[in-house]
């Protein structure tokens, strides 16, 4: 629930800081010229601003039937030009010159700002409680720990190492390498990388980051074992089982 | 001896990885990608990533042709060739914008050689800096790179037995017929039109004009099976895109224009695209950087260990995996050397087309200078005629402000000298070159500093690029050249827009390649591939691909100037979208209308973002206010095709049965493009 919390108000902080930045630009033509003063000029428009109307106050189109603007694109927002945009009841102008004190919402980009912060503040403490929670145990939903499911590896590369030798042919040593092989890539890697929160919390980040690129050797190794094995060269095979074998070795001394 | 052990060990013979066949082939395959796709990128204003295509045809030729190629000699096969072609997009991106802005490159010009050589050293730094971070994304992070695993599916195919090998073929099949009817409309050979289903338009599907929605919320699902496929390969991590898209599209947009903060002239049919441009674009790119910037923060302790873990791998008896630290320090030294010359070169060329005294042409013509209103032969007999009394002058140079500027003759340069300071800094902003941060530097110290933020921001946008595509397949590499042009002129100077585009070829090309490397890498993770070999490999033919494009454009841009007298851009058959858009830019720095808070403030609430337990938010987020709508929204509907897979049938047979079919749509999608991209060169 609080996580949900902490999600949610990330979510409308977001919203709400990026409608703010969408005003930056955007002032409101107040009754004061000097508002858009800028230096010795004025600020000048970046977009078109107000569309021209004719006697019956419709909007006057081009051949295209698009609106004419009133103002064009690039022009400084001199006290004549903001008088016009007045009258003809133009409320926003896009100019090119950014200032905070003509910016509305800057409070409102403020706030999400800090709603940003405390919504990830409310996220990490609640996925560091219920790391700490769960321990070194299993996650929701999860079978086996990353240590259980190394140990299963190295077994299946242990045993595939051994049976290797006692099968006749080469179609049955292919087709034990990928069948075994196969439910490493499928079932058995996918737990181990499902289980980063468990592996942080029992390593820390750093020996997170170590123990996966050990892992990360052990698999590459069985998948060239198994890529070999489809391609008929099975004394490759062999030897890249062996050295998932001495790579998963190493990987277990990270959990002693 | 120990160059003979490298080399016996780099191919090894009992198991086929690295061949000359394969690599012949790769080279082969690359060149004729990089020709075909930089054409139609020029086109019609996207690219295609090779390694799919190449996988195919891998297996087609070296295992079906040659009857000897394995699975990791089809991978490296995909490696180089993809790495060949991928430099295509950094050129077409960045390039055509000179010819654009009406700056001629010719195969004698020092620019033209200047950009190719900037554009090589992007290429070896892309590769090279992406090294390290191979054991950071792909072994410690694991982010998916659904392209990769699409290849490795393709790769692994011959030991998947005969069910899957038909399900992917099933998927290309789909793949290809879907885009058949996009492809087509391209050639005029079908119509949508003609279906008489008002919803459905070139590729689109409208489906807010199906639920009758206000026309400002624009709901199109793209006909893009790329897309479906790369997003069920992703799942549901690749929900968070759909969930920035929606922020973009159905909320900032319909807002701003509910609230009258877009002009009275802009139509609610128009809002979506003003509201790109005006604030999702630079809201999009802030936050992605802010949130990569966060990503790198917050991954620092892990970063270390892979680094340490790089540099103690070099130093492993009986050699490595991996190549060393030694290698990225080195070809980064060289990049920057590189990256050096052509900046220092490229400074010295003056901005100036006209003499600030005489108002003499003092830079050779081109038609685009011309009027239009006279025939081809009179515009092409007047540039001889200007161009050698061009030839003729005896001109002279002065440096100010960070700028060369040429005058007619060594007179008017000393009358130049003459002018008072405020007079010349009059000229300077008359023609749109601004002073940089650096002008006050000397030229060499100038072009020192621009070489060496240039390395650390490839550095960085490499990043950047990979966590993008290594996350969801989608590669921002156009709002990184836009960064980096605008970068580079507010270092040089506005002006400098030959050093800006320089430089942006320079990173887009790194960049698209450090996104291939990793690509290719996860790829050669999945089927058990050395990734040294790899490494050594990409490196070795990476130069190749900016020189074909640089060649390819040249001689696009001369056909053009025969049949239509202009190089690129509307009014030719290759309108340069993309570079287009990158002239937009370049004319919004000199005008000073780029919206920089929208990007301070996107990157504020990007980095933001990146506290919580996901760093990675804010790059996704960005990734997709910045993405056309119709792109993610496809893609966000193969996210929730795979979760309701997984949901109904199980983890298991969702990635056993349902990637091989995504796999097969995204081969599907490039191939016929491919076939596409070869027709319109064939024919053009």
């Amino acid at each position: 629930m609080t996580r949900i919390v902490g999600n949610l108000i990330i979510a409308i902080s977001l919203v709400l800081g990026t409608i703010a930045a969408t005003t930056a630009y955007v002032p409101r033509l107040t009754d004061t010229d000097s508002d858009l003063q800028i230096g010795v000029g004025f600020a000048h428009l970046n977009a078109p601003a107000g569309a021209a109307k004719n006697a019956f106050t419709e909007f006057e189109l081009d051949d295209n039937g698009n609106r004419i603007p009133l103002i064009e694109t690039g022009t400084e927002l001199t006290p004549f030009v903001q008088s016009k945009l007045r009258q003809n009841g133009v409320t926003r102008v896009r100019i090119k010159e950014f200032n905070f004190q003509r910016w509305e919402l800057s409070w409102l980009l403020a706030l999400a700002a800090f709603g940003l912060i405390l919504g990830a503040r409310i996220v990490t403490r609640e996925a560091a409680n219920e790391i700490a929670k769960h321990g070194a145990t299993t996650q929701p939903g999860q079978v086996d720990s990353p240590e259980v499911v190394v140990q299963t590896i190295l077994g299946i590369a242990r045993s595939l190492h051994e049976d290797l030798p006692k099968l006749s042919s080469d179609s049955d040593k292919a087709n034990a390498i990928l069948t075994r092989i196969d439910r490493v890539q499928k079932h058995l890697s996918m737990q181990v990388v499902d289980g980063r929160n468990i592996l942080i919390s029992q390593l820390g980040l750093a020996g997170f980051a170590e123990f996966m690129g050990g892992y990360s050797r052990m698999e590459r190794a069985l998948n060239r074992a198994w890529s070999a094995a489809a391609d008929g060269v099975l004394d490759e095979a062999f030897d890249c089982i062996a050295a998932a074998i001495r790579h998963g070795s190493n990987l277990q001394k990270a959990f002693d | 001896m120990n160059r003979q052990h490298a080399f016996r060990e780099l191919f090894q013979t009992r198991y086929r990885e690295v061949t000359l066949s394969a690599i012949i082939f790769a080279i082969a395959i690359g060149i004729v990608m990089n020709a075909a796709i930089t054409y139609a990128g020029l086109k019609i204003g996207f690219t295609l990533g090779g390694s799919a295509i190449a996988a195919v045809l891998g297996f087609g030729i070296l295992r079906g042709i040659l009857k000897r190629g394995t699975i990791l000699e089809t991978n490296i096969a995909q490696t180089c060739a993809s790495a060949v072609n991928t430099s295509n997009s950094g050129i077409i991106f960045t390039v055509p914008v000179l010819f654009l802005l009406g700056l001629p490159l010719t195969i004698t010009s020092s620019t033209f050689w200047l950009i190719t050589l900037a554009a090589v050293g992007g290429a070896i730094l892309g590769t090279a800096f992406i090294v390290p971070l191979r054991k950071q994304m792909i072994e410690i992070d694991r982010l998916r790179f659904p392209t990769g695993m699409g290849v490795a599916t393709i790769l692994k195919s011959p030991g998947a037995g005969p069910k899957k090998a038909t399900v992917l073929l099933g998927g290309i099949v789909l793949g290809a017929f879907v885009y058949w009817f996009v492809a087509a409309e391209q050639f005029n050979l079908f119509n949508y039109g003609s279906l008489g289903i008002e919803v459905l338009s070139a590729g689109e599907f409208d489906a807010a004009r199906l639920l009758n929605l206000p026309a400002q919320f624009e709901l199109i699902l793209g006909i893009a099976p790329f897309a479906l496929g790369a997003g069920y390969i992703t799942g549901r991590p690749g929900l968070l895109i759909l969930a920035g898209g929606i922020l973009a599209y159905h909320l900032l947009t319909p807002i701003a224009y509910s609230m009258g903060w877009m002009p009275l002239t802009v139509s609610a049919a128009d809002a979506p695209a003003y509201g790109f441009a005006a604030f999702n674009r630079p809201l999009g790119i802030g936050l992605l950087l802010g949130g990569a910037m966060a990503g790198i923060v917050m991954a620092l302790p892990a970063l270390k260990t892979a680094l340490r873990s790089v540099a103690a791998s070099s130093r492993l008896k009986g050699g490595s995996d991996e190549l060393g630290l030694r290698v990225v320090v080195t070809a980064a030294g060289l990049a920057a050397v590189l990256l050096y010359a052509a900046a220092y070169v490229s400074g010295e060329i003056p901005f100036n087309r006209k003499c600030p005294v005489t108002d003499s042409w003092v830079s050779p013509l081109t038609v685009v200078d011309l009027p239009g209103d006279i025939s081809e032969p009179e515009q092409q007999a007047l540039v001889r005629l200007r161009n050698a009394e061009v030839n003729a002058l005896n001109t002279s140079t002065r440096g100010y402000g960070g700028y060369t500027i040429r005058f007619s003759s060594e007179a008017a340069a000393q009358t130049w000298d003459n002018w008072p300071i405020s007079t010349k800094d009059d000229y300077l902003e008359d023609n749109n070159a601004k002073k940089g941060l650096l002008a006050n530097f000397p030229a060499v110290l100038r072009a020192a500093v621009i070489a060496v933020v240039g390395v650390a921001w490839i550095w960085l946008a490499g990043i950047i690029i990979a966590q993008c595509t290594g996350m969801t397949d989608w590669s921002p590499i156009s709002g990184m050249a836009l960064l980096t042009v605008v970068l580079v002129m507010l270092l040089g100077g506005t002006g400098a827009v030959v050093g800006a585009v320089l430089l942006g070829a320079a990173l887009c090309v790194a960049t698209t390649l450090a996104a291939d490397m990793m690509q290719d890498l996860r790829t050669g993770h999945l089927v058990g591939a050395q990734p040294k070999r790899q490494q050594i490999m990409e490196l070795v033919v990476v130069g190749i691909g900016p020189i074909i494009s640089m060649l390819v454009i040249l001689v696009i841009a001369e056909s053009n100037r025969q049949s239509t007298g202009l190089p690129f851009g509307p009014g030719t058959p290759t309108s340069a979208p993309q570079a287009q858009a990158l002239q937009a830019v370049i004319t919004g720095v000199q005008g000073g209308e780029m919206p920089y808070a929208l990007y301070g403030f996107g990157a504020l609430l990007g980095g933001l973002l990146g506290l919580g337990t996901f760093s990675g938010l804010g790059v996704l987020v960005g990734l997709s206010m910045y993405l056309p709508f119709a792109a993610i929204a496809t893609y966000g509907i193969g996210c929730v095709i795979n979760m309701l897979v997984v949901k109904w049938k199980g983890q298991v047979w969702a990635e056993d049965w349902g990637v091989p079919f995504a796999a097969g749509l995204i081969v599907g999608e490039s191939l016929l493009a491919m076939i596409a991209s070869m027709t319109i060169l064939a024919t053009s």
